[in-house]
């Protein structure tokens, strides 16, 4: 009797107890092998995030193992849920990959960190021209003078469309001059009042659609200086009003509530959309999947008071933890140099971001007018980001949900959003 | 005949040494470690240094998020502990004498539990689909209410509940039968020749012996409860509406400390976390002298 009790305190406790142990997790095995001395075998582990873009690499990575005998690559892939904490915590650690990619919006912390090895030298090694680059994105990975990665290649934001859905509507397919109002007039024509149709999807994706409009309206999200919040400003709240009323005002969307059990792009695909504004990250997706191939076509997103699109791109970083710093930075680089650009555009992966590759994009699925895609980026607005981007970008959902709802207007879920994100700005 | 050099007590303790040596790595320092983490300052990169009651003070005056995971928590933790009488009815019915297949219910109630969480969350989400769900087919064709079940903020808490009782349910079963099985048939037999129909045995019998599996699958699915985060981040999402209604404590712990990179006050949540779930255990021990029956 009495050991029975001891035997339930026990188990008890020891269920108690793995809550302690939370912390520790994640950091995946990683690492090299070998000592790196001359003429040995160096291997290196590449991280990234992306399944869609794994042909694209190893056969990137394949050119460059041809290049460099004796050096071998490995790719993990984890998935974007996991990348970043996974990404921390193994290099905090020391048992980090090598070489991962990273973005602007990212960076910062790791700079801070001092984790990050300086390419400078290697990309001085390699011969690439820094003038071929996007200078926006170079910007967003360089601090204090010193390059810590380059831009692999660049997306922008367009207004795809499924052209069947046009044609059974007996409407004319969008083109890259019309306006926003032409956007809620064809969307009403196009939903169906049954449901099974909508005209367009309002997905709360900072991304894709608002951050777009709010710098359309001639709002910003972040100042300048990277200090204050622009959310509370009459175009910011226009931008994101412009969404919020195509679900609940025109009804020509489904609502948040739709999107959070199936995601705008799988509805979309499925021909429940017209319309939905998204990255040219997905052309690759469209193309091997046989109706989006067949039915799907883009052109550039409408516009607001001005032009505008969210550019954004990836660049490869070498992390200080390597065991190998000579190849890491070197392999760095070259991810993000012309024949990586060159093959990543070829096969339509992305937009390659070494200039005279980006045609190749365009032609790799001539079924798309792809070029939509580099039309626009001369209105690109770089994704916006601060020191700490997290702090506050982890909170828009929060905030403006009950804006997407219906349950709060448009100002003031701004006004709550505007005031917190001012605070985390402030700490940085 | 040679002296015994070790008296026993000294075999004993070089013998708990190693488990115990197991408990202080894996438990108790990271324990002490994750205390002091919650009065530092610093990122993962840098390091953290002691500062003081910041986090704690944060906590306390700005925690309504930490509050309203917690009453979710809670909620969750009192509707899952619902599955405890279903699993004790399912485990009675599958103890009648002369009932025939009875590993084959046995394997398929258990089938959950050796299922991934991620892949029955899934299914799970695909079920309760507000737009194409098989729920609301079903619910459709008979004329009840239909909604986006994860994605409501009314009801998104409870589907994720219904989905926990599920899978708790094969190991409550297993604990529970094998509770059963020790009862033994001499009382049950004499309740019967002294006239007890099958449900007075049940209550007035066979419940009684089994308070000690009741109350341990109790305890075990309020722990269990408590720390409830893979059905929650699969099932509902990050752009989820229903979500800052819905958010259990483990999953701001979650946020704060890998979304928003503040390990700090990942800390201090997942310290209060580890009192609540302490105080509640403590709780269940106290009442379990009211109503658990060591044979």
């Amino acid at each position: 009797m009495k050991s029975t009790k001891i035997l339930l305190a026990l188990a008890a406790t020891a269920a108690v107890l793995t809550l302690a142990a939370c912390g520790d997790n994640g950091a995946s095995a990683g690492g090299s092998g070998g000592d790196g001395g001359d003429g040995e075998e160096v291997n290196l582990t590449f991280a990234t995030f992306s399944p869609d873009q794994e042909p694209a690499i190893r056969q990137i990575l394949d050119v460059y193992e041809e290049q460099n005998p004796g050096v071998t690559v490995e790719i993990q892939i984890i998935p974007w849920t996991d990348y970043w904490s996974t990404l921390q915590t193994s290099t905090a650690g020391g048992t980090g990959p090598d070489v991962a990619w990273m973005l602007g919006a990212k960076i910062g912390a790791y700079i801070d960190g001092g984790v990050l090895l300086p390419l400078d030298d290697a990309f001085e090694a390699s011969g690439l021209d820094i003038e071929n680059y996007p200078e926006q994105l170079v910007d967003l990975f360089v601090d204090d003078g010193t390059t810590y990665a380059l831009p692999k290649d660049f997306d922008t934001i367009g207004l795809w469309y499924n052209k069947a859905l046009f044609d059974e509507a007996g409407l004319p397919y969008p083109t890259p001059d019309w306006t926003w109002d032409d956007v809620i007039t064809n969307a009403k024509a196009l939903t169906k009042p049954d449901g099974s149709v909508y005209g367009i999807g309002a997905p709360m994706d900072p991304q894709a659609t608002y951050y777009n409009t709010i710098y359309q309206a001639g709002g910003e999200v972040i100042s300048e200086d990277g200090t204050t919040s622009g959310y509370d400003s009459p175009e910011a709240i226009e931008g994101i009003k412009f969404w919020t009323d195509l679900i609940n005002v025109h009804h020509v969307s489904p609502t948040l509530e739709s999107f959070a059990d199936t995601e705008s792009v799988a509805q979309f695909m499925s021909g429940r959309l017209a319309m939905l504004t998204t990255g040219s990250f997905y052309a690759i997706r469209f193309a091997n999947d046989e109706y989006s191939s067949q039915n799907f076509d883009v052109t550039e997103l409408p516009a607001g008071a001005q032009e505008a699109t969210i550019i954004n791109g990836i660049g490869n970083v070498a992390l200080a933890s390597t065991e190998h710093p000579e190849e890491a930075a070197e392999l760095a680089v070259f991810l993000s140099g012309e024949e990586a650009s060159r093959i990543s555009s070829e096969t339509g992966t992305v937009i390659g971001s070494y200039a005279g590759t980006e045609q190749a994009f365009v032609d790799a699925f001539p079924q798309f007018n792809l070029q939509a895609f580099l039309d626009q980026a001369e209105n690109g607005v770089v994704l916006p980001v601060s020191r700490n981007t997290d702090a506050w970008a982890s909170r828009e959902g929060e905030f403006l949900t009950p804006a997407w709802t219906g349950e709060q207007t448009v100002e003031e879920a701004a006004a709550g959003l505007a005031a917190a994100m001012n605070e985390a700005l402030a700490q940085e | 005949m040679r002296p015994n050099r070790y008296p026993d007590n000294a075999w004993a303790a070089i013998l708990l040494a190693v488990p115990f040596g197991g408990l202080v790595i894996f438990y108790l320092w990271p324990l002490l470690r994750t205390v002091l983490l919650s009065f530092s300052e610093g990122t993962a990169f840098t390091g953290y240094t002691i500062t003081g009651f910041e986090n704690w003070r944060q906590l306390f005056e700005n925690g309504d998020d930490v509050w309203r995971a917690l009453l979710n928590t809670l909620v969750y933790a009192a509707i899952v502990l619902l599955g405890v009488p279903i699993a004790m009815v399912i485990a009675a019915l599958l103890h009648q004498r002369g009932l025939g297949g009875r590993s084959f219910y046995r394997t398929l109630y258990f089938v959950p539990v050796v299922t991934m969480p991620v892949a029955v969350a899934m299914v799970w989400r695909y079920i309760y689909n507000g737009d194409f769900g098989l729920l609301n087919e079903v619910l459709d064709a008979v004329g009840g209410p239909t909604r986006a079940w994860v994605a409501d903020p009314d009801t998104a808490l409870y589907a994720v509940a219904v989905v926990g009782i599920w899978m708790a349910l094969g190991t409550n079963l297993i604990i529970l039968a094998a509770g059963l099985e020790s009862v033994p048939p001499s009382l049950e037999e004499a309740a019967m020749l002294d006239g007890a129909g099958p449900v007075r045995r049940f209550f007035s019998v066979t419940v009684p012996l089994l308070t000690p599996s009741i109350f341990l699958v109790s305890v075990l699915s309020v722990i269990g409860s408590l720390q409830m985060f893979d059905l929650l981040f699969i099932m509902l999402g990050r752009t989820n509406p229903a979500l800052a209604d819905s958010r259990t404590i483990v999953y701001l712990f979650y946020e704060e400390a890998f979304v928003r990179n503040d390990r700090p006050l990942g800390a201090v949540i997942a310290l209060v976390t580890l009192v609540v779930t302490l105080a509640v255990t403590a709780v269940q021990f106290r009442l379990q002298r009211r109503w658990v029956t060591y044979a």
